[in-house]
């Protein structure tokens, strides 16, 4: 990945936020901000629409990271997101947070969904984590990209 | 939150009795070994040679042969890069397997950049180095020879004596890095038959910041850190003191208790190693079934991510080879070496047991890794 979207995902508001909420324990918890860790611990939108009208899996080479997105499209608008994971907690909880982000959206506003935000959202990823985590936008650019072109 | 901690291959805790014995010689008893000039410092002298007598027999050493460090990484720099350089009139060659420790390997490539050699050992599906592979390594240029005396990861103990008898037989010098061994199982020096090895106090409840080399007689090396010329011109710096006799002390209680420690640590983690197959499907030991530390045990799960599973069992303690815990780009290096898929080394965990664990804890941590493995696999698109 590119210096500068470190940067942007390390950004200063995910910082502030990370740092501001108070860990229950040592370690790991202190290492997560309490967004993640919650949607870590409990995933939202887990599992697979049957039959979806737009999915894609991306896997991470180096890592081994893999997210799958299926979603349901209802008159232009995501009416369901749902994901499945392999990976550390950060790709777990990037599939739980962007499944929630991604009800409701419009396609072109799904496609603009950055791995930034998805970060942001989360509260900040460590910037050593950050490798584990850009999954997000590519999967749904390529569950959607299709839908788009045609 | 309470952990059940076992990562004791990482570090240990601080025995209370050593501590104990510390204690008097940050304040009290401070003076620098080195200033014979006046009682006190002929009194630290004296402490530290004593020390140095009781931990060179407990490593099979005579005290001349023991050379303090900070730790093994610098033991581990000193014996590779001392070693080499001191010989570089007779050789440009090194010799060392693919599942070393950082210290050793990273020394290497360093030697490697300013004109030396490198060959790196494979290792079987177990991680144990062939004898026969260290003696076709061997050439007439080879100065030294590195192999562990036991992996940190997987804990694979390797034939040391015999890799000693050919290094011997052909003329080179051999360092085994034994700083997963000294304290857990024996490690006898002059037994093996090595020339340098590397050791640490706190992997067996001794302090941070002490180790120690052991140089056989007569090895050349040439120094790492140049200065007041202690440690008989090998080491220079000050003495550290505390950590020396806390390095004795923790060498004195492993020799005590090491015989029946050990046993019970075998049974717990035979405990655990049964609970595990018992609770959990697509499971793979990595490591030597039988050749390995008595506290060592280091499994892989199919279709789950190993720091994840550290996070979802929440209050253990534990590492993991996976690329997210590792710092390195790929999974661990040892798991590589040894053949194993980068997909199950990204799922291995290693669990290190010690002195605080009991068999509650053992039949905890297999609960709670059953569940988040459940949880984990619920999850995976894999399965």
């Amino acid at each position: 990945m590119r210096r500068e979207d470190r940067v942007r995902l390390e950004g200063r508001e995910g910082q502030k936020r990370r740092n501001s909420v108070s860990g229950v324990g040592g370690g790991a918890d202190e290492m997560y901000s309490q967004i993640l860790l919650e949607h870590f611990e409990n995933p939202r939108n887990l599992g697979e629409i049957p039959s979806p009208d737009a999915a894609a899996t991306e896997r991470n080479p180096e890592q081994g990271d893999t997210l799958r997105i299926t979603m349901r499209i209802d008159g232009g608008r995501i009416a369901e997101a749902r994901f499945k994971a392999f990976g550390c907690p950060v790709t777990i909880a990037a599939g739980s947070l962007a499944t929630e982000m991604l009800a409701g959206m419009t396609i072109q506003q799904a496609l603009e969904l950055t791995d930034a935000q998805v970060a942001d959202a989360l509260g900040g990823v460590p910037e050593e984590r950050i490798r584990c985590s850009v999954l997000v936008q590519k999967v749904i650019r390529r569950a959607l990209g299709s839908l788009v072109a045609e | 939150m309470k952990y059940i901690y076992l990562d004791h291959n990482a570090t240990t805790p601080l025995h209370p009795d050593v501590l104990a014995a510390m204690l008097p010689f940050f304040a009290e008893k401070f003076a620098n070994p080195a200033s014979i000039t006046h009682p006190p410092g002929r009194e630290a002298r004296d402490m530290v040679e004593q020390a140095r007598g009781e931990i060179a027999a407990f490593i099979g050493a005579e005290p001349a042969e023991i050379v303090f460090t900070s730790g093994a990484t610098e033991a581990d720099n000193m014996a590779v890069k001392g070693a080499a350089w001191a010989h570089r009139d007779r050789g440009d060659h090194i010799v060392a397997s693919a599942v070393e420790h950082k210290a050793v390997l990273d020394s290497c490539r360093w030697l490697e950049k300013n004109g030396f050699r490198l060959t790196v050992l494979p290792v079987d599906r177990w991680g144990l180095v062939g004898p026969d592979d260290v003696d076709r390594a061997i050439t007439d240029r080879t100065i030294l020879v590195s192999v562990m005396h036991a992996n940190s990861e997987v804990g694979t103990v390797q034939p040391v004596e015999e890799i000693a008898r050919i290094c011997r037989q052909r003329g080179v010098l051999y360092h085994c890095d034994a700083t997963q061994t000294v304290g857990k199982i024996p490690f006898h020096a002059s037994a093996i038959g090595c020339d340098l090895a590397a050791f640490s106090g706190h992997k067996f409840y001794g302090p941070k910041g002490i180790g120690g080399l052991f140089v056989r007689r007569r090895v050349r090396l040439d120094p790492l850190m140049t200065g007041g010329g202690q440690e008989r011109g090998r080491r220079s710096g000050t003495v550290n003191v505390p950590g020396v006799i806390g390095l004795a002390e923790a060498c004195r209680i492993a020799q005590r208790d090491m015989g029946l420690e050990s046993a019970r640590l075998l049974a717990l983690r035979q405990r655990l190693h049964d609970g595990i197959v018992a609770t959990v499907e697509g499971t793979h030991l990595n490591g030597h079934p039988v050749r390995r530390l008595p506290n060592n045990l280091n499994f892989s799960f199919e279709a789950i991510e190993g720091e994840a599973l550290i996070l979802a069992m929440r209050s253990v303690a534990l590492s993991s080879g996976s690329a997210c815990t590792s710092g390195e780009s790929g999974p661990s290096y040892v798991l590589k070496a040894m053949g194993v898929p980068d997909d199950l080394a990204h799922s291995s965990l290693r669990f290190g047991l010690g002195r605080s664990n009991d068999a509650d804890q053992i039949d905890a941590v297999v609960t709670s890794l059953g569940a988040a493995v459940r949880k984990l696999r619920a999850m995976s698109p894999k399965v």
